[in-house]
């Protein structure tokens, strides 16, 4: 099974680089959190929030 | 039965009469003799058919014994069951039948137990194929260990099938006591039953519950990290959501080895990718399903959001899960329950 980093949302814009996989800046807690819901239905994936308050997400290749 | 060797005059012709006798054509001559031929003693006589039918039936019993319906829960569909019958009812009819023509001489036929042997293999290689097709449209994969294992029991219980209508058969053919045809088949059955009983206690195997205790976990969310009684399980639960979802409908077993040697069986990967799949395939799962191992206790953990919340039935799943033939290193594990 792969597993694939689809969206990263961040609320620094020093850890977004270029390329896959999709780099949200989002700086408003509450909008990261929101921000998070609808691409993890849409995209049937799981979301980690990381220590420094990014979240990820990931999907699972069956 | 006419075999006429019209265009090798040389050639050795039989043509046989009941009423006239046995004829031969040798040298372009029609000759009388005495000899016996190997057909007449291929006719069956009522003994052999109360034989055989007697062996057809008790290899036929005991598929259907071993066709129970356990928490694996294979087969489970009308048309697996009827296939699986059938097979039954071909393996011990070839199974009945060697005993009777080796006494007639027919060595040949032992070539049809080979051909079982081969139809048999067929059966274990088309069932594997066919669970590892409908992989992707299970919650959790089985995985290859467990599939091939499966597949072996199926091909096993034809050999199961086999072996009984052939000692069936070999007893009545051993006690044959044509005045007393009930003795006769009483001790056939006799016999099945017991290479049954034998049989299927010796490739029963073992369970996850021989090797390891299972109690049901305490469930920890800490952020986004998933506990289950202090064994970190994963860090997937990022939204509000999944970690209300984990607190108020979550269930979580957690595993632990009898023995640092019952250990090595249970980290095994497909071991453990079995026992998620029992306990996820018996509860359902509505979202999430994890496994994870303690690197330094051994203990494996098992969490899910399930369909049925059940623990009773959950523990019941895990602790029935099979032992895998190779995850079976450990050479305690690997004796067979043939003596009780």
């Amino acid at each position: 099974m792969r597993k694939n980093i689809v969206v990263y949302i961040t609320a620094s814009e020093d850890r977004i680089l270029s390329g896959d996989p999709l780099a949200l800046l989002v700086k408003d807690q509450d909008e990261q959190k929101e921000l998070t819901t609808d691409p993890a239905l849409a995209l049937r994936a799981d979301v980690v929030q990381l220590k420094n308050g990014d979240y990820v997400l990931i999907t699972e290749e069956r | 039965m006419l075999s006429f060797p019209a265009r090798h005059p040389q050639a050795l012709g039989i043509i046989y009469q009941p009423a006239g006798g046995l004829f031969v054509f040798r040298a372009g001559i029609l000759r009388k003799t005495e000899a016996v031929i190997l057909e007449t003693a291929k006719s069956l006589s009522i003994g052999d058919i109360y034989v055989i039918v007697t062996g057809i039936v008790m290899g036929t019993t005991a598929r259907l014994i071993t066709l129970k319906v356990d928490f694996r829960q294979i087969p489970s569909y009308p048309n697996a069951y009827f296939n699986c019958i059938v097979l039954g009812v071909i393996a011990s009819a070839l199974g009945s039948i060697a005993i009777p023509a080796i006494l007639a001489r027919d060595f040949v036929s032992i070539t049809f137990l080979t051909v079982a042997v081969s139809q048999f293999r067929e059966v274990r290689s088309a069932e594997r194929d066919s669970l590892g097709k409908l992989e992707h449209t299970e919650y959790v994969r089985r995985g290859d260990a467990y599939i091939d294992g499966i597949a072996k029991t199926f091909e096993s219980r034809n050999y199961i099938s086999l072996v009984t209508a052939l000692a069936s058969v070999l007893v009545m053919k051993l006690v044959d006591r044509p005045e007393e045809e009930f003795l006769t088949v009483l001790s056939g059955v006799a016999a099945g039953l017991l290479v049954l009983f034998l049989c299927y206690r010796f490739t029963k195997g073992k369970t996850v519950g021989h090797i390891c205790t299972a109690r049901i976990g305490t469930i920890e969310v800490r952020g986004s990290e998933l506990y289950v009684d202090g064994i970190f399980v994963t860090n997937y639960l990022g939204t509000d959501r999944s970690r209300e979802l984990f607190r108020t409908e979550g269930i979580a077993v957690v595993l632990e080895p009898r023995d640092p040697m019952c250990r090595v069986t249970l980290e095994n990967f497909g071991q453990r990718q079995a026992i998620l799949f029992e306990a996820v395939r018996a509860l359902g799962v509505k979202r999430y399903r994890f496994i994870r191992r303690h690197f330094q206790t051994g203990n494996v953990a098992i969490a899910f959001v399930p369909v049925i919340r059940d623990p009773d039935k959950l523990m019941e799943a895990v602790l029935g899960t099979p032992i895998l033939e190779n995850s079976r290193k450990v050479g305690r594990i690997i004796k067979t329950s043939f003596g009780g």
